[in-house]
């Protein structure tokens, strides 16, 4: 195959081809031919609902170039492909390498999955070497199945990144990944099941809760949080011209009513009772795009955004999730048009008013050893980290921080969309939540305090294995139980 | 030997160090036009470029990090780094080389005498050693590099070494002549590596971080306009 000075600007380095010319080269591509390929789900240690039979590698590489052509993706290649360091920093902070030592589940070597089919096959000096000094890759279905079995070995919880030198970010290679093979089909069931029931089944969340069932279900939270707290907290559906519309992940519904109560009741202790409401025709946070797929990380913020505005409100307010959380934050300013409401997480709208009073908390309600778990997703930028803390601050004396935490907290194991994998229940709980385990124990904590449905899962499983003496709880769960009422 | 080491001194210098300078500069102007593509392609423009400064600062002195992770192997790397840079610009003798070559004079206040020079040299070879055997012994470093690694650390300390031994000519076992033609070859091929090799980041080092603070802001329509382009139309998840 030769490459003209007009597939490639060479000013840039930057592929820069007109419609049409990216797939032709790639499709062009010499590769290893092609050989029939039957199933063979036990391969990949999670499963797939439509593994590829044959092409493979044709099929990757098309996605691939589709994927650079029409988004930044790139931009970001280009960078990170100059400059890893190969220092093995990152593997100090991996949860999932320090239990397992094995080097391919080091993030730089992850990374490197894809930087090396990058340079192999996306850049000019990679077409040259690979013509006149041999290819330094040739792309192989074996190569194909590593990469897919890596890519949820890592719980992307972005630990890696807070100490990379060169400061590249392996969660979004790992993203970028998983969105590749994505496009090929390749992606674990238990997300694509879900999402096809949020995106394009009757009831429009990734649990099939129907409409009915929900109010049922409030009505019912409404009675159990009148004997809870005296109050008539209420939980309006589908209210319009309020100020805060509120989205929790769908499996708070069925599994995590105290942390709704205490949201409601958190919102009304606020003097808000009348001014927020949960979307009648779209009520579900979770966001698996952000795991593996932009144009469903896209399509679920829009249809979010939808339900706001349809609603006329003024803040999308998020409940405790910490993945829901960060991909309202990352895609509402991306996918909403002209003027993005404000995507504001609970637990910021909380601490402000305990901050300044209005919602008080009683200090001897919670009188269990606590300790805080940071969900990656909310904690490892640093938005949500000192919040939660405030509040805790007000009203549980006793209480213990985990080492690390913050920014530099362990995942919980179950990132990524990992948690909803339940074929890989012992990897979570042997490998990837390891660490956390650990320190959960290292704690003596009788309450884990876990802000995110994802992580209360896992948290919850973990305790189990482990034989951890202790209980997960939502803020809200332990907010419901200590707000003061005047 | 006098005739080589006047064209390795003199035209090839001055032709290596401008690639060097150019094709640098040329990187740093392709991660400034994909900044601004991506800046022109995303909605979201809300960053706040004292937390980016403030972030690649931190980590162009990365003494709070030091402890973080592999702590003596981030205290010798950025001491590495610190002879690794102040040798080559500021040693007195370059001063003479960068003013005969490029016509660049710098003040004399920045002139770096011989002894301290030489403690600097000895302690980055030194250095290089050390950093060569973390990466060999390394159980992580060692399965993530490829020789390309090892040969690039071995080829930083050849213009310090040679040059140590060209100002020391009691203990150089080679002509003066020869010795300096390595030390100034050596460089040079430094030079000519360097935007090809991870050398580059000594120019784009500030673009890591920046690229993970903007690539995240994908640009709308993109999922869907490669959905389509792959599964046609009626995408279906």
């Amino acid at each position: 195959m030769s490459i003209t000075q007009n597939q490639i600007d060479t000013d840039t380095n930057v592929h820069v081809l007109a419609p049409g010319e990216l797939e032709e080269r790639v499709l062009t591509v010499e590769t290893e031919p092609p050989a029939p390929r039957k199933p063979e789900k036990e391969k990949y240690f999670y499963q797939i609902e439509t593994p590829y039979e044959r092409d493979g590698v044709r099929m990757f590489l098309d996605a691939f170039a589709k994927v650079l052509k029409h988004s930044n993706y790139k931009y970001a290649l280009d960078t990170y492909a100059r400059m890893p360091m190969k220092c093995g920093r990152c593997a100090s902070l991996c949860p999932v390498y320090q239990v397992t030592k094995d080097p391919k589940d080091i993030p730089c070597y992850r990374t490197n999955l894809l930087l090396k089919i990058y340079r192999r096959y996306f850049t000019l000096t990679g077409h040259i070497k690979a013509k006149y000094l041999g290819a330094s890759l040739n792309l192989a279905d074996p190569d194909i199945d590593e990469i897919t079995n890596s890519l949820y070995r890592c719980t992307a919880c972005r630990r890696c990144m807070l100490e990379c030198p060169m400061g590249i970010d392996h969660g979004l290679m790992t993203h970028l990944g998983r969105y590749i093979l994505s496009e090929m089909r390749l992606m674990p069931r238990a997300l694509q099941v879900s999402t096809r029931s949020q995106l394009e089944g009757p009831i429009f969340n990734t649990s099939a809760i129907p409409l009915p069932a929900l109010q049922d279900t409030l009505e019912f939270l409404e009675e159990e949080a009148k004997e809870i707290t005296g109050q008539d907290v209420k939980f309006p559906l589908g209210k319009k011209d309020v100020d805060y519309v509120f989205f929790a992940p769908v499996s708070d519904y069925m599994m995590e009513a105290d942390t709704l109560m205490g949201n409601a009741a958190a919102l009304r202790a606020m003097g808000l009772a009348d001014n927020w409401t949960i979307g009648d025709q779209n009520y579900d946070a979770i966001n698996y795009g952000l795991f593996y797929s932009d144009w469903i990380f896209e399509r679920v913020i829009k249809n979010l955004v939808s339900e706001f505005r349809r609603l006329n409100g003024k803040y999308i307010l998020i409940g405790e999730c910490g993945h829901a959380s960060r991909a309202a934050k990352v895609g509402v300013p991306l996918w909403s048009g002209a003027n993005p409401p404000p995507v504001i997480n609970c637990m910021e709208l909380l601490c402000e008013a305990v901050r300044s009073g209005k919602v008080r908390l009683d200090p001897d309600k919670i009188t269990k050893k606590c300790t805080y778990h940071d969900p990656c997703n909310i904690a490892r930028m640093g938005w949500i980290v000192d919040q939660p803390r405030y509040i805790i601050r007000q009203f549980i004396r006793n209480y213990v921080e985990m080492t690390p935490s913050r920014r530099y907290n362990y995942c919980c194991g179950g990132g990524g969309g990992t948690v909803s994998m339940d074929e890989i229940h012992e990897f979570r709980m042997e490998i990837g939540g390891r660490k956390k385990a650990e320190q959960l124990k290292a704690t003596g904590a009788e309450i884990v305090i876990a802000p995110c449905a994802n992580c209360k899962k896992q948290l919850g499983e973990l305790i189990r294995h482990h034989n951890l003496d202790m209980e997960v709880k939502g803020l809200h769960d332990l907010v419901l139980q200590a707000i003061v009422w005047d | 030997m006098d005739y080589w080491l006047s064209l390795a001194r003199g035209p090839l210098f001055t032709m290596t160090f401008l690639f060097v300078v150019l094709a640098l500069l040329r990187l740093v102007v392709i991660h400034i036009i994909a900044i601004n593509m991506t800046w022109k392609r995303t909605r979201d423009h809300n960053i706040v470029v004292k937390d980016v400064a403030r972030w690649v600062f931190e980590w162009a002195f990365p003494i709070k990090h030091f402890s973080q992770a592999r702590a003596a192997f981030s205290v010798i790397s950025f001491l590495w780094h610190i002879g690794l840079i102040l040798v080559p610009v500021f040693f007195a003798s370059h001063l003479l080389l960068w003013e005969r070559g490029l016509g660049v004079r710098l003040p004399d206040i920045l002139k770096m005498s011989k002894h301290t020079a030489d403690a600097l040299t000895i302690v980055t070879v030194g250095l290089t050693v050390v950093m060569f055997l973390f990466r060999a012994l390394s159980r992580e470093s060692r399965a993530l590099s490829g020789p390309i690694d090892y040969a690039l650390l071995a080829l930083l300390a050849v213009p310090f070494i040679t040059g140590f031994l060209a100002v020391h000519a009691k203990i150089n076992p080679l002509p003066y002549n020869a010795t300096m033609l390595i030390h100034v070859l050596s460089a040079e091929l430094i030079f000519v590596l360097m935007p090809f090799t991870k050398l580059a980041h000594a120019a784009l080092f500030p673009f890591g971080r920046i690229s993970t603070y903007i690539y995240w802001r994908f640009p709308e329509g993109s999922g869907e306009r490669i959905a389509h382009e792959i599964f046609g139309e009626k995408v279906k998840v």
